[in-house]
């Protein structure tokens, strides 16, 4: 047998995962079916809600375990973030939205690997999408409100740029703050769950379709390998997810850093 | 919006007193947490601003995302117009040397 | 591609949906992710935060509050040190004070019992010489007495005059032995000048 890969392709073909699959419906049709992403990110609601809930209803100065665990993400969130980004005199105000933030996002980012559930909400466009509309809407109206709509504008040129120059900069700066900040916010959290879970999928599927559907020795070594990258990658996967996760919510503070801060 | 109003609300909420020294980290960062070692350069990036090595290459990459594309939009619209071929590519150009110039007039003077 | 580009609120295929572009949402998705979000800020706002915080404000407090209480409990401890230090230092010098009464009482003590010694040997001495003297007194008395009657039997037997007659007798031998004593009598030899005698 030669070691030719179409030499050993049966008569049924390997079908690699497409972007059609992460559309699925549970009833309803296209624009306004009910999915799967949306139980998912259902259940990460009512899991973020009910434990956070639980664990500070009696809240005390010495914790309990559950108090202990949330504080240890809670603290990060709200001084090596909140506070060292938006400054210690309005910080408090925007933990909430921060805390929320990197809460529903870690743990719609690890349902790509948490058994059962297996799909990362975020890997659908619309929930990042979701998420970056209360970032914006809310960076924007505190930039509006504090420096209204000259100042603002104002604001986005720096000092000292030669006149001639200020116009082109002034487009850049407002597509940049009004468009490209935004969608880049969202769609690099979601390209990040799309395009990893894309990948987990590959090897599965690979791997399941080399040992299973193949015949030839070196398909199940091929499988195998494929199943331990799947391994490999599962674990890199939480990585990013917490990362992503992460970033989200630092950039959120940058922008509602940006839109308190007077000066330039 | 629900969100404006929320930060508006906030201001209404019972406010815990901030930490008396604002300029030490505070004792409840020094705890590490979950992510201690994932954060623990957290307090390093505070540089000029608080903003932080990060999301100034973030914000230096939608710099970049967005002067090319909305210079070459504004050469293909001037094209449409004036029925030349040239202007997207210049756009493309103008817009990337823009980019870069405000990077650098921005984050790189330091 | 034109579906994609209109993807709007009109109904879709779910077709229309699974091949549209994956950057471009899905409105049912979108409105659902709002609603649930602001679900979880609102719990997280309204009742996550605010304990939370409260937690970490006693907490503050609490760590505060230790702290003075801690240097409370050590100003204690160091008055009760320096109370402790003045209770030994009292004590040290009552003691001190007690040995040095001690030793200045044993030395009067000692002088006291060296002078009662002195004293008493001294007593001793004197009675013992007082009595040496009544004694030599006696002696001579009786002596005196002795020799004086043995004399004069000697004499008067010598003599043969009897001097039995006490007045003169006494006179006699009184007068002899005043001589005696005065040194006025030498004892003489017969052919010898008294000068020569010594």
């Amino acid at each position: 047998m030669s070691f030719s890969p179409l030499a050993a392709v049966k008569t049924e073909s390997f079908e690699p995962p497409n972007p059609q699959e992460f559309y699925q419906r549970f009833f309803g049709h296209g624009d306004w079916s009910f999915t799967r992403p949306m139980v998912l990110f259902l259940v990460v609601g009512v899991v973020v809600c009910t434990f956070l809930v639980m664990t500070t209803r009696k809240a005390a100065i010495v914790p309990s375990k559950g108090q202990w665990l949330t504080e240890q993400v809670y603290a990060p969130i709200r001084n090596g973030i909140a506070q060292d980004i938006i400054g210690t005199k309005e910080f408090l105000k925007y933990v909430p939205l921060l805390f929320a933030v990197f809460c529903t996002l870690l743990l719609s980012n690890l349902m790509s690997v948490i058994p059962f559930f297996q799909f990362p909400p975020t890997g659908r466009v619309a929930f990042p999408i979701a998420l970056t509309l209360f970032v914006y809407v809310i960076y924007q109206a505190i930039a509006f409100k504090r420096k209204g709509v000259v100042g603002y504008l104002k604001s986005l040129i720096p000092p000292g740029l030669p006149m001639w120059i200020r116009p082109m900069i002034l487009v850049l700066e407002i597509i940049t703050y009004f468009i490209t900040r935004p969608v880049t916010l969202a769609l690099r959290l979601f390209g990040n769950m799309f395009a990893g879970h894309m990948l987990l999928l590959l090897f599965i599927t690979g791997g399941e379709f080399m040992l299973l559907h193949q015949d030839g020795f070196q398909y199940k070594i091929f499988g195998i390998g494929s199943f331990l990258m799947a391994v490999l990658m599962t674990l890199f996967e939480i990585l990013i997810e917490f990362l992503q996760a992460y970033i989200f919510t630092l950039l959120a503070a940058t922008y509602i850093a940006d839109s308190i801060a007077t000066e330039h | 919006m629900s969100g404006v109003r929320m930060s508006q609300q906030h201001d209404d909420a019972p406010r815990p007193v901030e930490p008396k020294k604002p300029t030490e980290p505070s004792k409840y960062a020094q705890s590490g947490g979950l992510f201690g070692t994932f954060l623990a350069s957290s307090s390093d990036w505070k540089t000029e601003r608080p903003g932080m090595t990060e999301s100034v290459g973030v914000s230096a990459l939608s710099y970049l995302l967005s002067g090319p594309v909305v210079f070459a939009l504004i050469g293909y619209g001037l094209d449409r117009w004036l029925h030349t071929g040239f202007l997207v590519p210049i756009g493309l150009l103008a817009g990337m040397a823009l980019s870069i110039y405000l990077i650098w007039f921005r984050y790189g003077a330091e | 591609m034109h579906s994609v580009a209109v993807a709007g609120l009109a109904a879709s295929s779910d077709h229309d949906v699974a091949e549209r572009a994956p950057i471009l949402p899905q409105w049912s998705e979108l409105i659902f992710g709002l609603v649930v979000f602001a679900g979880i800020l609102f719990v997280i706002w309204k009742y996550v935060v605010p304990k939370l915080e409260q937690a970490y404000q006693e907490r503050t407090a609490a760590i505060e509050g230790g702290m003075e209480q801690a240097a409370e409990v050590q100003k204690q401890a160091e008055e009760a040190k320096s109370q402790y230090e003045a209770q030994l230092a009292d004590a040290r010098a009552e003691a001190a004070r007690i040995r040095e009464e001690a030793r200045t009482q044993g030395t009067q003590i000692v002088s006291e019992m060296r002078a009662q010694a002195n004293a008493e040997s001294e007593r001793i001495i004197e009675s013992a010489h007082k009595q040496t003297e009544a004694e030599r007194q006696q002696a001579q008395v009786e002596l005196r007495s002795h020799v004086g009657r043995l004399s004069t039997d000697l004499a008067g037997k010598i003599v043969g005059e009897s001097l039995q007659d006490e007045t003169r007798q006494r006179g006699i031998v009184e007068r002899f032995l005043a001589d005696l004593e005065s040194g006025d009598v030498k004892p003489e030899k017969v052919g010898t000048t008294p000068s020569e005698g010594a």
